[in-house]
């Protein structure tokens, strides 16, 4: 290892070494300058910046739930499931036939909560088939192929979904009914904060602190440890590596389905069977965020992600001078996926990975 | 010792219910997603049938067809030369079985959507589209039979058919695909032979407005028997006399054959008339820059999925340096002498792309640059920088091509730029494959470290391969640009990068024909077919994936890459075999 370092750093000046310093500090420069000239200008007020804070929160907990998915597949297969983010999609377009019909059978109305729980019940169920479906059918028969196969797959994968889903339920965008008990806001440190963003906070940290005891203490969870070890080995311990599989893509389709119905609560847009394609990329940037393969850096990665969306283009971005920086929120998280990918390619929480996985 | 097992009755009939139900619940699959009621508006042959319907009957069939091979399968795991007969009312039984199964699917969707609204969660589940599955019964009990009794019978003649005589089947199989494949080119037959020059009835007799006549798709049966009965005796007839040639001739031959094509393909936007020219030009846009892709993908193996932002580069560069539009741009130069700078920043570009990503492994690579596509439509489309190229308005305005004082005009004249840029696409890919640039590429893609240490100096190379792929794409770029005469930023979006993609695994990856015979196919067919629109990407990301898994090397495959994918199949399979073998299953397709 250390000879390894002492060799790179020996070979000398490389002008690739150059580009990427000056890229560094580039960037740092422009982050700087902008965030300076924005708090500077006093153009926002604590209040803005708070409520910033808790739409990045809410925003960052859906990229996280959907990000574990990314990360568990990518932590056992080693390949990237570009198609997670149509199962989230799946996951979204459920619950709202469900919350339709709990709305029209008045449900919602008398028993909310109740209701909400089937929402999920029923559409984690679907994505989990939705996801499982995908292995089984688009993926399993690639195991062994060379890497980039199951990479075009999952792309096509990705679209044939996209599209299914819009000849199943047609183009039109779709929002959920009205739920009285998420509306309204509540008062935090005398902050007002919509009560469905602290919501969705706080019930994807239970789905995550769930996934974590899942996987740090029960049977399954450590069967899943031992076969993203290695794969190969844990087979040779008895362990059904297959079934392994299957179920980490179940539980990943699970936590998407979660995300979906999220989106859908907070999100006034509504939903379309294209919802799903910048999701799964910002998501992935959030895995990768975090140390791709790690559980604990998808959900930090997943957080800090949504602040920097929220934050970066009031903060950065207007501060350079850049109109209407609201338009590029979304290209924000690519660059930043970029820079993260030159420049700490483990990520956050990732550890060191060996040549053949990073 | 060949291993053949004989099976119980029991599980014969398993395997068809099996089967039955897989391609009955495809069948469904096209049904709900609205395929079957889209394609019902186009007919096959003129009022006797529709595409629609002429789908659904190859389900029915095909299930039939597909019970028997894989009872044969089943009854011979092992040895694929060795012939296992299966016994005809075993073929017939299965066949019919599973067709039965196919058909009871399509007689459960009536009755439960006589119950309860369908409608309300699937929107394709329409009044008329019951009519079109029960072949216009409607909710009666002779809906309900029909389409079970056509499934039955159809299957049980599929199931036949796959133990006859190889020639009878293969007449068979051949009508059908030539008359579907007439059918959805009629439009372009009518068209062509509908010209001045032309006596009318010519276009009359075998297309009509909408699909083929009676009277074309004889024609086209006949030509297929034809071709079945006379076809081997003409070939080896021809082939004899090949042989006897003195090598003079042959070569002369050789070069008269390649004049033959030349002086065809000069001739194409003449003989076929103005719109099939322009959907010649089409494909042109997208064989270019799948010559292009083909460089980044298939000679260098750097999966990129942003390749449309090159192509947007080119396009925008060209636009922003010739418009005529008073608020942007001011330089309102030549298409000429803009192509070089247009190249040149596209190029730039390119080397701009590739240099921070020149560290990143193969799928992280593909995901940034789909990233990168993304950015580039996002930035067309923003406001920031609308005052240089337009925004959400794009770029109106951009002068047609001219040489000399001749502008030119019309799709029949624009094609032979496309056939030029085409030409030196190709002539570039051609030379680089086994020069000692492409030597190195291939290097780097079968293994990068290995390739550096036996001196490839792999920075230089990669950014080379993304420089000269954006290139080509700028080329096409700018031709695009010039022959809309205005571009808006929607017209690049991921779906252009996903479509070159497509065309180059259809084709095959690294092969230059292939790459030409994908785009006709992927790009061709939809231009001509309006119904297609908007199943096109369902149809790539179906294709995608089942190229992938039955056939990685594509259609036209190159040699050493067909070479390379089985063989790290078969070897990794023995290094671990980890799971059971399993057959790969039927993926419900799109198309």
């Amino acid at each position: 290892m250390a000879t390894a370092i002492r060799q790179r750093l020996g070979s000398g000046f490389s002008w690739v070494n150059l580009l990427l310093w000056l890229l560094r500090i580039g960037v740092v420069v422009l982050v700087i300058l902008g965030s300076a000239n924005t708090l500077i200008s006093q153009k926002y007020t604590v209040a803005n910046w708070v409520s910033l804070f808790f739409s990045g929160l809410a925003q960052g907990s859906i990229y996280a739930l959907i990000a574990l998915g990314y990360t568990m597949v990518y932590g056992i297969l080693l390949m990237i499931n570009f198609a997670h983010g149509e199962v989230y999609m799946a996951g979204a377009f459920t619950a709202f036939f469900v919350a339709s019909a709990t709305a029209k059978s008045g449900l919602l109305e008398s028993n909310p909560w109740a209701a909400i729980g089937l929402w999920f019940l029923v559409s984690m169920s679907v994505a989990t088939l939705v996801a499982v479906l995908l292995e089984r059918i688009a993926y399993r028969p690639l195991r062994n192929a060379p890497r980039l196969v199951p990479l075009i797959t999952a792309i096509g994968a990705s679209y044939f979904l996209q599209y299914t889903f819009r000849g199943l339920y047609g183009s039109n965008f779709r929002s959920y009914p009205e739920v009285a008990i998420l509306r309204g806001t509540v008062t935090i440190l005398g902050f007002n904060v919509p009560f469905v963003q602290l919501f969705v906070i706080l019930a994807a940290i239970l789905l995550m602190l769930g996934l974590n005891a899942f996987v740090e203490r029960t049977k399954t969870g450590k069967s899943m440890r031992a076969v993203a070890e290695d794969k190969e080995i844990a087979g040779l311990m008895g362990i059904d590596v297959n079934r392994v599989i299957v179920t980490t893509f179940a539980i990943g389709g699970m936590l998407a389905g979660a995300a979906g119905i999220f989106r859908g609560l907070y999100q006034p847009q509504g939903i379309s069977a294209f919802m799903g394609f910048l999701p799964g990329l910002k998501a992935f940037t959030a895995a990768v965020l975090g140390g791709i393969g790690s559980i604990p850096g998808a959900m930090v990665g997943g957080l800090i992600l949504g602040l920097f969306e929220s934050f970066g283009p009031n903060l950065i971005l207007e501060g350079l001078g850049i109109a209407s920086a609201n338009q590029l929120r979304d290209a924000i998280a690519i660059v930043l996926l970029v820079f993260v990918l030159i420049f700490r390619p483990q990520g956050i929480m990732g550890e060191k990975l060996s040549e053949e996985k990073a | 010792m060949i291993h053949v097992r004989d099976l119980s009755q029991a599980s014969k009939l398993r395997l068809a219910l099996k089967i039955g139900l897989f391609v009955g619940i495809a069948m469904q699959y096209l049904i709900f997603v609205g395929i079957i009621e889209t394609f019902h508006d186009r007919f096959l042959i003129k009022d006797v049938i529709s595409i629609g319907e002429i789908i659904m009957l190859l389900v029915f069939a095909g299930s039939g067809y597909l019970s028997v091979w894989a009872l044969k399968k089943a009854l011979n795991p092992v040895h694929e030369e060795v012939e296992v007969p299966v016994r005809r009312p075993w073929a017939v039984g299965s066949g019919a079985l599973s067709g039965l199964v196919v058909g009871a699917f399509i007689a459960l969707l009536v009755i439960v959507n006589s119950v309860i609204e369908v409608r309300d969660v699937f929107v394709s589940i329409s009044p008329d589209l019951i009519q079109i599955v029960t072949f216009g019964r409607g909710e009666t009990l002779a809906g309900l039979v029909i389409p079970m009794a056509l499934s039955t019978i159809l299957a049980a003649i599929a199931g036949t058919l796959y133990i006859v005589r190889a020639d009878v089947r293969r007449t068979v199989v051949l009508s059908v695909v030539w008359v579907t494949f007439a059918a959805l080119i009629s439009d372009l037959i009518r068209v062509s032979l509908s010209r001045p020059g032309f006596p009318v009835f010519l276009s009359r007799i075998f297309t009509s407005s909408n699909g083929l006549t009676v009277v074309g798709t004889v024609t086209v049966v006949a030509v297929v028997v034809a071709w079945i009965v006379f076809g081997p005796a003409v070939q080896e007839k021809w082939k004899a006399r090949k042989s006897t040639m003195s090598p003079a001739r042959q070569r002369n031959l050789r070069y008269g054959q390649w004049s033959l094509l030349l002086l065809l393909l000069l001739l194409l936007p003449l003989i076929v008339g103005v719109f099939p020219s322009e959907v010649l030009n089409n494909i042109g846009i997208f064989i270019i820059m799948g010559f292009g892709l083909n460089i980044v993908v298939g000679m260098a193996g750097l999966l990129d999925l942003g390749y449309v932002a090159f192509f947007a580069v080119g396009a925008y560069s060209m636009a922003v340096l010739t418009t005529l539009q008073p608020d942007i741009g001011g330089f309102e130069l030549t298409f000429w002498a803009a192509l070089p700078i247009v190249i040149i920043i596209t190029g730039i570009a390119g080397l701009l792309v590739g240099a921070p990503v020149l560290r990143m492994r193969g799928d992280y690579l593909a995901i940034v640059t789909l990233g990168f596509g993304e950015i580039a439509r996002f930035l067309a489309l923003s406001d920031w920088l609308s005052p240089f190229i337009g925004g959400a308005q794009g770029i109106i305005k951009i002068p047609k091509i001219a040489i000399g004082a001749t502008v030119l005009r019309g799709p029949q004249v624009l094609y032979f730029l496309f056939l030029a840029a085409g030409a030196v696409a190709y002539f570039i890919s051609w030379r680089l494959k086994d020069s000692r640039t492409g030597r190195a590429w291939m290097a780097m893609r079968e293994d990068e470290k290995v390739a550096e240490a036996m001196g490839v100096n792999t920075v230089y190379y990669k950014l080379l391969a993304f420089g000269i792929g954006a290139m080509i794409a700028s080329l096409s770029g700018a031709l695009f640009a010039a022959k809309l005469g205005t571009i808006y930023p929607h017209s690049f979006s991921v779906l252009v990068s996903i479509t070159v993609l497509s065309l180059l695994i259809v084709g095959g990856i690294g092969s230059l024909p292939g790459v030409i015979v994908g785009a006709f196919v992927l790009v061709g067919l939809p231009e001509l077919l309006r119904e297609f629109g908007e199943f096109r990407l369902l149809m790539y990301g179906a294709l995608l994936i089942t190229m992938m898994i039955l056939r990685p090397e594509g259609i036209l495959p190159s040699v050493e890459r067909a070479r390379e994918l089985r063989k790290e199949d078969r070897a990794q399979d023995e290094v671990y075999s980890l799971d059971e073998p399993t057959a790969a299953p039927a993926t419900p397709s799109g198309d």
